[in-house]
């Protein structure tokens, strides 16, 4: 894609979120009253949501007057989105099924997915690296795991 | 209390002490090298541990944590360019590329040493005048703390390498990700979605991990051509010659400088200092243009100023019982089960403990060095292996981290959403240190802005009449007028006018 | 016959055995504040005391955030076998749930014992030249006075707007990030006053005026409580207890209690509170579960009345 379309995208998706967040501070449930002196609770928000609205829009016209042609870098789209897919459902599956059934699963997804070529090495490293890490740090340290149907 | 120096030396040549130094520093290091986890955990993992230590022994193992795990995060920073802790979150900036060049081993020795002269530095100032500069943080109270933060987000301007309106925005996205989560001012809580999870808000290391971790991942699943190439190709521990250090000493310094006096103010933290010392040095520097390509001076600003934090925030705790960062928090509750209670009395009642502090502070440093070395060298190694095998196991570390503060299941989510909007960011060229400057200083600013404002009686002008804030603002005034090259247009005029003049 | 009645001994005996050994592994208590917090540090010095009594590890869970309320859902939610409990302050349990929606109310919770309990106090700058609660007052209606302390809900803010409702005068609150953070601010001049557990009023070097409790306390034998100067009545104090989830069982829960008694007892426990600066009080089952529900009452009344509740 080229620099001065991706520029205009980012900045209208940027502008257009800070719309609907701006819309959102007007919500009833922010309403309250306030302390003496103090302004609302959605004042800094809303400050900070025009600058972004502002500063997107200004980059929505940097792009537009752009001369440049510009590409970004060239990307593997394919294995980005495998890998990011394969980073996702790891976290859901840590918080629904815990980090002890989960983590093997997913350190050789990525694994799998960044294009990793010994698939003996990397199933065993998936295996034992969560569970020495667990061992040391839930066992030993009583640091926080996510449980699950294991834990 | 210099009388108390012998007897706390003699305290601390016992075995139990000595070998809770060591292995402080040592866990210390690999907790600050493992991204994810960071001084705050590091320290809350070791807390069970001393309840059986007597006091010198469990001070001894918490400070040599406290004070290597910040050095620690440099390592792996420099070697597979993620922070290890948010408070190395600029030392990725020219320590990976000098890393990437060839230059690791010596980028590891600027850290190593860098972060020891930060530590000692800060441990002088902590035992020369630590009630004064107690006293001198006091007088910034809401509408100083405001101005002081005000000037901090300048250093934006500094890391946007070329795209500050790219970076203005990152920065403001990162003021905004503040606000989630409960107001602190009127207890509402803002933008969570009906969401309890979520109603907390986000913290910092998260964000961190997503924003350098897995958009790193994903930046090399994108560009990777070699699927077995290592991830560290040069690493190990290496002194620059006395050449190279010798023109940095004024660098190192300043930033040592800035990292003791931010840490001494409450409020704003490591992470906002490092900052603050990188933008000052690149602003100072005969050549910045090679900031972010590899300067030295980049990287040894960044760590010494981080450790110099260290000392600077115990400041605040020993003299006023008042923590100065996340760390100093977590020391001092263990202080207090331990009987030390940090405060206005500590001085005056328990002297000898003080004495003790300083010199366990003094050891931890001397060892963080040494140590630190050994680490490095480690670590190098251990990162040799295929950068396809190693982000997974970045990943994993970053998941444990993420959930392991405060067990809640948000701050997983961010780790991956976060990862992908870092890297969509980094695709178009959004430098992603502003979002994390954004972040840590947002709620800050906020909250100093209205605290200020009901103290004035909403009259924003009055902020102007505190001598201490009206001269930080005019820096700041003048920072930005430099940047719009306003400040050459007015020198310029200036020189004209004395050559008409002189016709 | 003759095997009917010790068999049903034998049951019974097999069965009480049972219960016996509880608990059988670690626990998990639940502390809805950050670590190095002071509802954190409070349970770590019972922590040890409690785990050589239970002989079995306790294991700290931090989920911090909005005064304790994510904590104190997430913990509403689990098992109640007896091995998820929690340690939680009275603003958590008793004042929060009036001010924002919570799932939970004082029916989710178990009490189990109160460990600590610490009067709270008028305070001011040891510079400000305010020496009496009445000279406090005076200044108040002569012009303004800043009061500081944690965001509105929590005690400290309750507690500055109770005595000022009780003087009939005004301050201007001015919320931080918690009690320290406030206490900076009054020692440096920017805020005038503030209103926290009298042993945090003095580890930060302020001056207590007043303390809000019924006698004086060890911890600071001059300071004259209310009462004594002719001010309403007013009792606030921060206390912290141990909890379990509605619906555990009644042995497990006597049996923590128990527990909780003999290790709040011990010296070693006394001394480390005491010299944080904090007061050691114990309650047990049945009248801290009184107390409780008596605080859940009356704090919702107490915010209507100081005007934080509509």
């Amino acid at each position: 894609m080229q620099q001065k379309n991706a520029d205009m995208l980012y900045g209208a998706v940027l502008a257009g979120m800070a719309c609907a967040m701006f819309a959102h501070t007007f919500s009833p449930i922010y309403q309250n009253e306030f302390l003496f002196g103090d302004v609302s609770t959605v004042f800094f928000p809303r400050v900070l949501l025009g600058i972004i609205f502002v500063l997107s829009m200004m980059l929505v016209v940097k792009g537009k007057l752009s001369t440049s042609d510009a590409i970004l870098t060239q990307i593997n789209v394919k294995r980005v989105l495998l890998t990011g897919g394969a980073t996702l459902i790891t976290v859901v599956g840590v918080w629904y099924l815990g980090y002890l059934v989960m983590m093997p699963v997913g350190v050789f997804l990525i694994g799998l997915a960044l294009g990793y070529p010994n698939l003996v090495i990397l199933g065993i490293t998936s295996l034992i690296s969560p569970l020495v890490v667990w061992v040391i740090l839930a066992k030993f340290a009583q640091v926080s795991f996510a449980p699950g149907t294991l834990l | 209390m210099i009388e108390f120096i012998p007897s706390a030396f003699a305290a601390t040549f016992s075995v139990s002490v000595l070998l809770a130094l060591a292995a402080g520093t040592f866990a210390g290091i690999i907790i600050g090298a493992l991204p994810g986890l960071g001084t705050v955990l590091g320290l809350v993992m070791a807390l069970p541990f001393t309840y059986v230590m007597d006091p010198a022994t469990a001070i001894a193992l918490l400070l040599s944590i406290y004070v290597s795990s910040i050095y620690g995060g440099s390592i792996s920073a420099i070697l597979i360019n993620v922070p290890g802790t948010p408070q190395s979150a600029a030392s990725v900036f020219d320590g990976y590329p000098m890393a990437q060049r060839g230059d690791g081993a010596l980028a590891l020795g600027y850290a190593t040493v860098g972060s020891f002269i930060g530590g000692i530095f800060s441990l002088i100032v902590l035992v020369l005048i630590a009630p004064q500069l107690a006293k001198f943080a006091l007088q910034f109270g809401p509408i100083e703390t405001f101005a002081l933060i005000v000037f901090a987000l300048t250093t934006i301007a500094w890391v946007s390498s070329g795209e500050m309106l790219k970076g203005l925005l990152s920065a403001t996205i990162g003021l905004f990700l503040a606000l989630i989560g409960p107001d602190a001012m009127t207890g509402q809580i803002r933008f969570n979605f009906d969401s309890l999870f979520l109603s907390a808000g986000l913290t910092v290391i998260p964000l961190l991990i997503g924003f350098f971790a897995v958009s790193e991942i994903l930046y090399q699943a994108a560009v990777l051509k070699d699927v077995k190439l290592p991830a560290v190709t040069s690493g190990g521990f290496k002194l620059a010659p006395w050449s190279e250090w010798k023109p940095r000493i004024m660098v190192i310094l300043r930033s040592c400088g800035i990292g003791s006096f931010i840490g001494v103010l409450p409020g704003t933290g490591a992470t906002a200092a490092v900052f603050v010392s990188y933008a000052d040095a690149k602003r100072r520097s005969p050549n910045p243009e090679d900031f972010g390509k590899g300067e030295p001076s980049g990287l040894l600003a960044s760590e010494a100023s981080n450790n110099a934090v260290s000392g600077g925030a115990m400041v605040p705790m020993m003299a006023l019982g008042i923590p100065g960062d996340g760390g100093t928090v977590v020391l001092m509750g263990a202080l207090t089960i331990h009987n030390v209670i940090p405060g206005v009395r500590l001085f005056s009642q328990q002297p000898d403990l003080v004495t003790l502090i300083f010199v366990l502070l003094f050891l931890s440093n001397i060892l963080m060095l040494f140590i630190g070395g050994f680490g490095a060298n480690l670590f190098s190694r251990m990162l040799r292996i295929p950068t396809t095998l190693l982000m997974p196991l970045v990943f994993m570390m970053s998941v444990v981290g993420a959930y392991a503060i405060r067990s809640n299941p948000v701050d997983l989510f961010v780790v991956v959403i976060f990862g992908v909007v870092g890297f969509l960011l980094r695709l178009n060229r959004f430098p992603p240190a502003p979002i994390i400057i954004g972040f840590v200083l947002g709620a800050p600013l906020e909250m100093s802005l209205r605290q200020g404002l009901i103290l004035t009686d909403m009259n924003f002008l009055a902020f102007f009449a505190s001598p201490i804030a009206l001269i930080l603002f005019c820096i700041t005034g003048l920072i930005i007028l430099n940047l719009f090259g306003l400040g050459n247009a007015i020198s310029k005029r200036f020189r004209r006018k004395e050559t008409q003049s002189n016709n | 016959m003759k095997y009917l009645l010790p068999g049903c001994a034998a049951i019974i005996l097999a069965a009480g055995s049972a219960f016996a050994e509880y608990p059988e592994k670690s626990i998990s208590v639940l502390v809805p504040f950050n670590a190095g917090s002071g509802p954190d540090s409070s349970f770590r010095m019972l922590q040890p005391e409690m785990e050589k009594l239970l002989g079995q590890p306790m294991v700290v869970l931090n989920v911090g955030g909005a005064g304790g309320t994510v904590g104190a859902s997430q913990f509403a939610a689990e098992p109640k076998e007896g091995y998820n409990l929690a340690f939680m302050p009275v603003g958590t349990t008793t004042t929060q749930p009036h001010l924002r929606k919570v799932s939970y109310d004082d029916t989710s919770f178990e009490p189990i014992c109160m460990t600590i309990q610490d009067p709270m106090g008028v305070s001011v700058s040891p510079d400000a030249g305010i020496d009496t609660i009445d000279a406090l007052v005076d200044k108040a209606k002569a012009g303004t006075v800043t009061s500081g302390g944690p965001p509105p809900g929590s005690l400290p803010h309750i507690g500055q707007a109770a005595v000022a409702a009780a003087y009939d005068i005004e301050f201007k609150y001015v919320p931080h990030e918690g009690g320290g953070a406030a206490a900076k601010s009054i020692l440096g001049g920017q805020v005038d006053v503030l209103v926290d557990p009298v042993g945090s009023i003095l580890n930060y070097g302020l001056k207590p005026l007043v303390v809000l409790n019924g006698e004086r306390l060890p911890a600071a034998p001059d300071v004259p409580t209310i009462d004594e100067v002719g001010g309403k009545p007013l009792r606030y104090s921060i206390w912290f207890g141990l909890f379990a989830p509605a619906g555990t069982p009644e042995d497990v829960l006597n049996k923590l209690d128990e527990a909780c008694k003999t290790a709040t007892s011990t010296e070693s426990y006394k001394a480390t509170v005491e010299k944080s600066g904090r007061t050691p009080r114990f309650m047990d089952r049945a009248e801290f579960s009184e107390f409780f529900k008596q605080q859940y009452k009356d704090n919702a009344s107490l915010l209507t009345a100081v005007g934080l509740k509509k």
